[in-house]
């Protein structure tokens, strides 16, 4: 009788959990073997080649800058844009595209899949700085080429710093807003407001209002996290980043965990 | 024999074809009873509301001096932004939500389909306009009557026609960029490149070069809307208008159209 009653269970007591590397591994290559994935870093990759273009063809022209930093701000400037929509995509797409219960059903410590996810999408950052400053070393050997001068290497550790820093805030804004709001064209809508409007309306209210001046550095994160390029900090700015970064990241990151520890899986 | 042959075949020849007005309703209701487009209606109309709030504040506190076009243009800040996302959404969410298929099956000539979905735009465009100019002049005669200056009005008219080309230019575009790609974050990203990136790359490009600086209002629609939007737009500023509305909305408006005709159902 209970040789019969026995197969009618699993028992898992003694299988392993899915190994944490296994499951940053899945969610790496979720990230790119989707056709959104992979058009969008092969979007990032591609436009940051022609804003380099771009900008050496300006350069060359008009004898401007063709520091080493240079060449890499122009690849920044798209890639600061594209990293967050793919933080974004990581995480919303699993509830647009249904796969959440997949996922969730393989690994049910939810929050493991989301760290694993975070991780997959810093490496993913890695790989378009490490991209970005391998087409900027291109970039500026072929400037000297053209200009027949030495190449010019000023990017410093500061530079070089901030770049990797802000980047990656960017990416985990993006990542963070998505668990937020667990929807892909509202994450997107909701940080493109961030990135482009809150700048504007922060410098309009700094104008207008002496007593916001005051408050402004201490909530805008943007402006606290460019400060990293001008390194070394002050007290002041390192509290700032600190104040602002609790605000825009840490706030939205933690309510959307508690939000996806908690979603109903579609 | 024969009427055992007829009776098998469903006879629709003389059934009419579902009238344009229904589709524009149907198309109507598809943009506010989803929980996606609700939102987005709801979001609109609260952000517009803050603005205007905040904005009056602002002024009353600073006693600044301000005409109702600056109210419009307060308002327009979030509806400029968050009209175009419903544009791209009509046209997107109809493949991410799976929609097309019984939509298209229903009304099997997708021309009307796109024709009703455009209307229905156009009918919204006019209401964010009502309520706009309802809005902006409940917010005009409350500053008179909080600051004690005089109300300036401009003239009415006029800037409600170029508000209401704004809002149909916006979601038109966001439509064309949605058909486009019939993926709601890539229609959403490029229409938010295209109008947060894009003039400030098209700006510094013409600072640089002068022959590019010639060229640059014919092809930078956004920075042509801003004559709309303070009302100084005359002469070749209109010809400005068409002359990149063709390249930014009637474009990829005709390439999406055909996209949409010959597209995949799934």
């Amino acid at each position: 009788m209970s040789s019969l009653g026995a197969p009618d269970t699993l028992d898992v007591s003694g299988t392993r959990g899915i190994p944490f590397g296994r499951t940053v591994a899945v969610e790496l290559r979720k990230s790119v073997d989707t056709r959104a994935g992979r058009w969008l870093v092969g979007v990032t990759v591609g436009v940051a080649v022609v804003a380099e273009v771009i900008y050496l063809i300006v350069a060359v022209s008009k004898d401007l800058d063709g520091s080493y930093g240079s060449f890499v701000a122009a690849s920044a400037f798209v890639s600061s844009f594209l990293l967050p929509v793919l933080g974004i995509m990581l995480v919303s797409s699993e509830w647009s595209q249904r796969t959440a219960m997949t996922t969730f059903a393989l690994e049910p410590r939810r929050m493991r899949v989301v760290w694993a996810k975070m991780i997959a999408g810093i490496s993913l950052t890695a790989f378009v700085v490490a991209f970005a400053l391998l087409v900027g070393l291109v970039f500026v050997l072929l400037f000297s080429a053209f200009q027949g001068q030495s190449p010019d290497w000023t990017f410093g550790w500061s530079g070089f710093a901030g770049f990797v820093i802000n980047q990656t805030f960017a990416m985990v804004g993006g990542f963070a807003l998505a668990c937020l709001l667990l929807n892909t064209p509202a994450a997107i809508v909701v940080y493109v407001v961030y990135k482009y409007v809150l700048p504007g309306l922060f410098a309009l209210g700094s104008a207008l209002m002496v007593w916001f001046s005051h408050v402004a550095p201490w909530i805008d994160f943007q402006s606290a996290s460019a400060n990293l390029y001008d390194m070394p900090l002050s007290a002041t700015q390192w509290w700032q980043l600190v104040v602002s970064g609790i605000v825009w990241l840490a706030v939205p990151l933690l309510i959307g965990l508690w939000r996806i520890q908690r979603a109903e899986v579609k | 024999m024969s009427t055992a042959v007829t009776t098998s075949g469903l006879d629709v020849s003389q059934t009419p074809r579902t009238p344009f007005g229904r589709l524009v309703s149907v198309e109507l209701r598809k943009l506010s009873d989803t929980r996606a487009g609700r939102w987005l209606l709801i979001a609109i109309a609260a952000l517009t509301l803050l603005v205007l709030v905040i904005q009056m504040w602002v002024v009353v506190a600073q006693n600044t001096h301000v005409t109702f076009n600056d109210f419009l243009q307060g308002m327009n800040t979030p509806m400029g932004i968050l009209l175009p996302v419903l544009g791209v959404l009509s046209v997107t969410s109809e493949w991410s939500q799976r929609t097309a298929m019984v939509t298209f099956t229903l009304e099997p000539s997708r021309v009307r389909v796109i024709a009703a979905k455009l209307v229905s735009l156009l009918v919204i465009s006019v209401l964010a306009l009502v309520i706009g100019l309802v809005l902006a002049s409940f917010a005009n005669v409350l500053y008179g009557a909080m600051s004690g200056n005089s109300v300036v009005w401009g003239s009415v008219g006029k800037l409600a026609f170029f508000y209401l080309l704004l809002y149909v230019f916006g979601m038109a575009t966001g439509f064309a960029f949605g058909a486009l790609f019939l993926n709601s974050p890539a229609g959403i990203v490029v229409y938010f490149v295209y109008s947060f990136v894009f003039p400030g790359l098209f700006a510094l490009g013409a600072a640089l070069m002068d022959w590019f600086s010639k060229l640059q209002p014919w092809i930078d629609f956004n920075t042509d809307q801003n004559g709309l939007i303070d009302g100084t737009i005359h002469g070749k500023g209109w010809a400005h208008l068409v002359v990149a509305g063709l390249i930014w909305l009637a474009l990829p408006l005709a390439v999406g159209i055909w996209r949409i005709r010959r597209a995949e159902v799934k």
